[in-house]
C-alpha cells in the first residue's frame, strides 16, 4: 500500500461497512431482520386506521375535532359523548381523543399529526394542549425517551431533521447513512426469517393498544375529584403537596426550555397552517398550589411568550387561549395537576368559543 | 463526548481529515484546537478553568527551569493539589453539609449545580509529574505549545492513560501515519468497542439491578455480581484506553498501555503492574520512591505501601469507601510480601498458578464492593444478602456468555498469541472483524453508558 493510500484506509473500511449495510435496505430483508416494534411505534402504526374511521365520520356529515395532549387532555377521552353547548356550536361533532396520550409531548404529536395529513384526513378542528412541562428539556418524558423507542422510516427522519439539535441531527444522519443502525438489524435473524418466509416478530402490544385506543374510557362517577376547598388535610397533603413534588421531580427537574420541543410545536403550527387546519392551542388549568410552584420554576408566562412567537398575528387558522387564569368555573381537581373530567364540557365550550374566532373554521 | 458515541465518530472524522490534509507544521495546532473543542463540548466554563491551570502550571515550570528555585515546584504542585482537593473533596463535603441542612453559605447557594471538572484527577497528576520532572532536570526547555498539546491531547484527556512528557514529546512534530499504526489503530478501536459496549455495558445492565436491590436476589447472584463488576470496570476502563490508543494511533501517536490482563495475575504485586499501569507507575515514581521506596525497613515499607494504596483509593473517589478500597489493597500487598516475598510466576506450577489467579481475582472482586458502593451500611446490606436462599437470579446463559467473553479477552491480551499467528491474514481480518463488530453494535438499542473512570 503506497503511503498516500494509507490515509484512506479508515475511509475504505467505512465505505465497506456502508456497502454491506445497504443489504439491510432491501425491504424484505429489513422486515425480516429488524428489531421488533415496541409500544411507542405501535401508536404510530395504529393511527392510519383511526384516520380512516374519522374520514368515514366526516362522510356522514359529522365534524371531527382531534384532541392532542398529555394526561391533562386525557380527560376528554373519559367521555363517551362530550355534551356541547348548542349556543356555542350546533353541528354534529365528534371528538377524536385517541391522540391524548399520557406523558406525551410535541415530537410525538408531530409524528401523529403528520401521519394524519399523510393519511389524507383533515380534521374540522384541532386542539393542541400547551403545558409548560412539555417544554422542559430535562422532563423524563421528553422527546428523548420517544426517540429511544421509535424506529422511524427514512422519510420521517428527513422530515424531522431540521427540528432537532446537533446531537440528534448527527444521530439522524448516521441512521440515514447506516440503515442497519436505524433498524437494529440482526443478520442471523434476518436470514433465518427469510428462509422461513417470516418477518420480524413484533411485540404484542399492538393488539392491546389497538383495542385500548378504540375505546372511550368513561370516568368513574364516584371518582371525579374534590372541590378546591373540600380537601381533607390528608388528601391535600397527598394529592396536592406530594403530587406537586413528584411532578416537579419528574417533569420540571432542572427546567430548561427545549429548543427541540419548541421546534416541533412550530412544525405542528406550520403543518396546521399549510393544510388550513383550524387549530386552538390551549393551556390547561392546574391547581393554584401547583401553579405557583411551577411559576417559581418556569416563570409562568411561557404560554404567552412562546405561542406569541410561533403563531402569526394574522393567522387564519390558529387561535390560542389559556384556561389557567381563573377564567373557568371549574373547581374540581383530581390532583394538583389535573382537573376533574366533569370540567370537560366547560373546557370544550371555551375552546369552541375560541375556535369560532378562526376565519377558516366553519 | 464519549468515545463510543456518534458525536465522537463525526468529531474524529472531522479531526482526522483536517489534521492529515494540513501541512505538518500546523498539525499540532490543529490537535490543540480539536482538543479544546473536545473539552469545551462538555463545559465551556470549565474549559477556561482548565486552560488557566495549564498556564499557571507552565509558568511554574518556566520558573523551575530558569531559576532552579524550589519555590516554583512547591507553588505548582500546591496549586494543582488545591484545585483537585477543592473540587473533589472540599466542594463535595460542603454540598453534603448543605444537602443535610447543616450549613448555609449564601454565596454557595447554587453549589449543587457545581460538578467535578471532567478529567481533573488525570490532568492534575499529569501536570504534577511534569513539574517534578522539570525539577529533577529531565528536560531543559518546555515550549508552551508542546505542553498544551501534551496535557490537552484529546484521546487521553478524559481518563488517561496518565502520560509522562517522555512518552509524548518526541512524537510531536514527527507524527506519521504508517500502515502498522492504521491497523493497530483500527484493531484497538474495535477491541475498545467490544470491551466497552459489548461487555461492560451489557454486564452493567445485568448487575445494576442487583446493586440497587440486593435483597431481591439470591446469594449466588450477589456473589457472582461482584465478579461481574470487576469485569465491568475492566471492560469499561480498558475499553476506554483501547479507544484512546486507537484514536492516537490514527493521528500518528503512540500512547502507553494501561492494562495487561490483570485478572490473570498470580499476586497482588503483579496485579498492580497490570491494572491501570500508568497510575501505578506514577504513584511509584512520584509518591512511593520519595517516601523511601525499597530502601527502608520492612515495617516502614509496609506502612508506605498502605499509605500509597490508600491515597490511590482516594484519588479514585471522594468517599471513605474508596479510601478503604485502597487501604485493604495496601494490607493485602503487605501480607503477600510478608508471607511470600515477591511471588515469581515462572517458578510456579500450573496448578499453583490457577489457584493464585482464582485467589487474586476473588479478593479483588470482593474488595471491589468498596469501589462500587458508597457507604459501609449499604455494603453490609449487600453482603448480608449473600445468605439469601431464594430470589431473582442473574446466572442465565447471557451472564455466563459475558463472563466467558471477558476471560477470553484476558487470554488474548495476556498471550499476545494472535499477533504473530494472525499477522499474515490482517488485510482481510480487519474488514471481517469490523463487520462483525458493526452488526454486534447496531443490535444494541439502549443508550450508551458513560465511562466509570470519567468520574475520577
Amino acid at each position: 500500500m503506497t503511503h498516500n493510500k494509507i490515509y484512506f484506509y479508515p475511509f475504505i473500511l467505512i465505505f465497506f461497512v456502508f456497502t454491506i449495510d445497504k443489504i439491510a435496505c432491501i425491504p424484505d430483508f429489513r422486515e425480516a431482520a429488524r428489531r421488533p416494534y415496541k409500544s411507542g411505534q405501535n401508536i404510530l402504526i395504529g393511527f392510519p386506521k383511526v384516520w380512516e374511521e374519522n374520514k368515514r365520520l366526516q362522510s356522514e356529515k359529522i365534524n371531527v375535532t382531534v384532541v392532542t395532549g398529555s394526561s391533562r387532555s386525557d380527560i376528554f377521552h373519559e367521555w363517551e359523548n362530550i355534551p356541547v353547548n348548542k349556543n356555542t356550536y350546533n353541528q354534529p361533532i365528534y371528538f377524536e381523543t385517541r391522540l391524548a396520550l399520557k406523558a406525551s409531548e410535541y415530537f410525538l404529536y408531530y409524528l401523529l399529526l403528520k401521519s394524519m395529513v399523510n393519511g389524507g384526513f383533515k380534521p374540522n378542528l384541532l386542539f393542541i394542549e400547551f403545558s409548560e412541562e412539555m417544554l422542559n428539556e430535562n422532563n423524563v418524558y421528553s422527546y428523548k425517551t420517544k426517540w429511544k423507542e421509535l424506529m422511524l422510516t427514512e422519510r420521517e427522519l428527513i422530515d424531522i431533521y431540521p427540528a432537532f439539535n446537533l446531537k440528534y441531527k448527527l444521530d439522524i444522519l448516521t441512521r440515514l447513512l447506516f440503515v442497519a443502525y436505524n433498524y437494529h438489524i440482526r443478520p442471523i435473524q434476518g436470514i433465518s426469517n427469510l428462509i422461513k418466509g417470516e418477518r420480524a416478530a413484533d411485540d404484542t402490544y399492538f393488539i392491546a393498544l389497538s383495542s385500548y385506543l378504540n375505546k372511550k374510557r368513561p370516568f368513574n362517577p364516584n371518582n371525579t375529584g374534590i372541590e378546591i376547598d373540600n380537601f381533607t388535610p390528608k388528601e391535600y397533603e397527598e394529592r396536592i403537596v406530594n403530587y406537586s413534588r413528584s411532578q416537579e421531580q419528574l417533569l420540571l427537574n432542572n427546567f430548561l426550555i427545549s429548543e427541540t420541543e419548541v421546534g416541533f410545536l412550530k412544525k405542528i403550527i406550520d403543518l396546521a397552517e399549510e393544510n388550513n387546519i383550524p387549530t386552538v392551542i390551549w393551556e390547561p388549568q392546574v391547581h393554584p398550589y401547583y401553579k405557583e410552584r411551577r411559576k417559581s420554576i418556569t416563570g409562568g408566562n411561557l404560554f404567552d411568550t412562546i405561542s406569541e412567537r410561533l403563531i402569526e398575528k394574522d393567522s387564519k387558522n390558529i387561535r390560542r387561549i389559556s384556561l389557567n387564569r381563573g377564567n373557568t368555573n371549574c373547581r374540581l381537581y383530581t390532583d394538583s395537576s389535573h382537573v376533574s373530567p366533569l370540567c370537560v364540557p366547560e373546557i370544550v365550550d371555551k375552546l369552541l368559543q375560541t375556535a369560532k374566532e378562526i376565519p377558516n373554521f366553519q | 463526548m464519549l468515545f463510543n458515541s456518534i458525536d465522537y465518530f463525526f468529531f474524529f472524522i472531522a479531526c482526522y481529515i483536517t489534521y492529515w490534509i494540513s501541512p505538518s507544521r500546523f498539525r499540532k495546532y490543529i490537535l490543540i484546537v480539536f482538543s479544546l473543542l473536545f473539552y469545551g463540548y462538555w463545559s465551556g466554563s470549565f474549559l477556561i478553568h482548565f486552560v488557566l491551570f495549564i498556564i499557571i502550571t507552565h509558568l511554574c515550570v518556566i520558573g523551575i527551569l530558569k531559576t532552579k528555585r524550589k519555590i516554583f515546584l512547591i507553588l505548582g504542585v500546591s496549586i494543582n493539589l488545591l484545585n483537585l482537593c477543592f473540587f473533589k473533596y472540599v466542594l463535595t463535603y460542603l454540598k453534603y453539609l448543605m444537602s443535610e441542612g447543616e450549613l448555609t453559605i449564601p454565596f454557595f447557594q447554587s453549589l449543587s449545580e457545581f460538578v467535578l471538572p471532567l478529567a481533573i484527577s488525570f490532568y492534575t497528576f499529569q501536570m504534577i509529574a511534569y513539574l517534578v520532572d522539570a525539577w529533577r532536570g529531565k528536560f531543559t526547555e518546555s515550549p508552551f505549545v508542546n505542553f498544551l498539546l501534551f496535557i490537552l491531547f484529546f484521546p487521553q484527556l478524559i481518563a488517561g492513560p496518565i502520560m509522562r512528557h517522555d512518552d509524548f514529546y518526541d512524537q510531536i512534530d514527527h507524527a506519521k501515519l504508517t500502515l502498522d499504526f492504521v491497523q493497530r489503530g483500527i484493531f484497538h478501536i474495535l477491541s475498545g468497542l467490544i470491551k466497552k459496549v459489548l461487555i461492560a455495558d451489557q454486564i452493567a445492565k445485568l448487575i445494576n439491578p442487583v446493586y440497587a436491590n440486593p435483597g431481591e436476589y439470591d446469594g449466588i447472584s450477589i456473589f457472582l455480581s461482584t465478579f461481574a463488576f470487576s469485569f465491568q470496570v475492566y471492560g469499561d476502563f480498558s475499553g476506554y484506553t483501547d479507544l484512546a490508543r486507537g484514536s492516537a494511533f490514527l493521528l500518528g501517536y503512540e500512547i502507553p498501555e494501561n492494562f495487561r490482563s490483570p485478572f490473570l495475575s498470580v499476586s497482588f504485586a503483579e496485579l498492580w503492574s497490570r491494572w491501570h499501569y500508568t497510575l501505578s507507575t506514577w504513584i511509584r515514581d512520584y509518591l512511593y520512591i520519595p517516601l523511601g521506596g525499597n530502601r527502608v525497613t520492612e515495617l516502614r515499607y509496609n506502612i508506605n505501601t498502605i499509605i500509597v494504596m490508600s491515597l490511590s483509593g482516594l484519588w479514585h473517589g471522594n468517599t471513605y469507601t474508596f479510601f478503604l478500597w485502597g487501604f485493604f489493597h495496601g494490607i493485602f500487598l503487605s501480607i503477600e510480601r510478608f508471607a511470600f516475598g515477591k511471588p515469581n510466576r515462572s517458578s510456579m506450577t500450573p496448578l499453583k498458578k490457577v489457584f493464585a489467579v482464582i485467589w487474586i481475582f476473588t479478593i479483588f472482586s470482593i474488595l471491589a464492593t468498596f469501589f462500587r458502593i458508597d457507604t459501609l451500611e449499604k455494603i453490609s446490606t449487600f453482603w448480608s444478602s449473600v445468605i439469601n436462599l431464594k430470589g431473582k437470579i442473574i446466572y442465565k446463559p447471557d451472564f455466563w456468555g459475558l463472563m466467558i467473553g471477558s476471560y477470553i479477552l484476558q487470554f488474548v491480551e495476556f498471550k499476545n498469541y494472535f499477533k504473530e499467528k494472525l499477522e499474515p491474514y490482517i488485510l482481510w481480518l480487519i474488514p471481517v472483524c469490523t463487520i462483525l463488530v458493526y452488526f454486534a453494535l447496531v443490535k444494541i438499542e439502549a443508550a450508551t453508558e458513560t465511562f466509570i473512570y470519567f468520574q475520577f
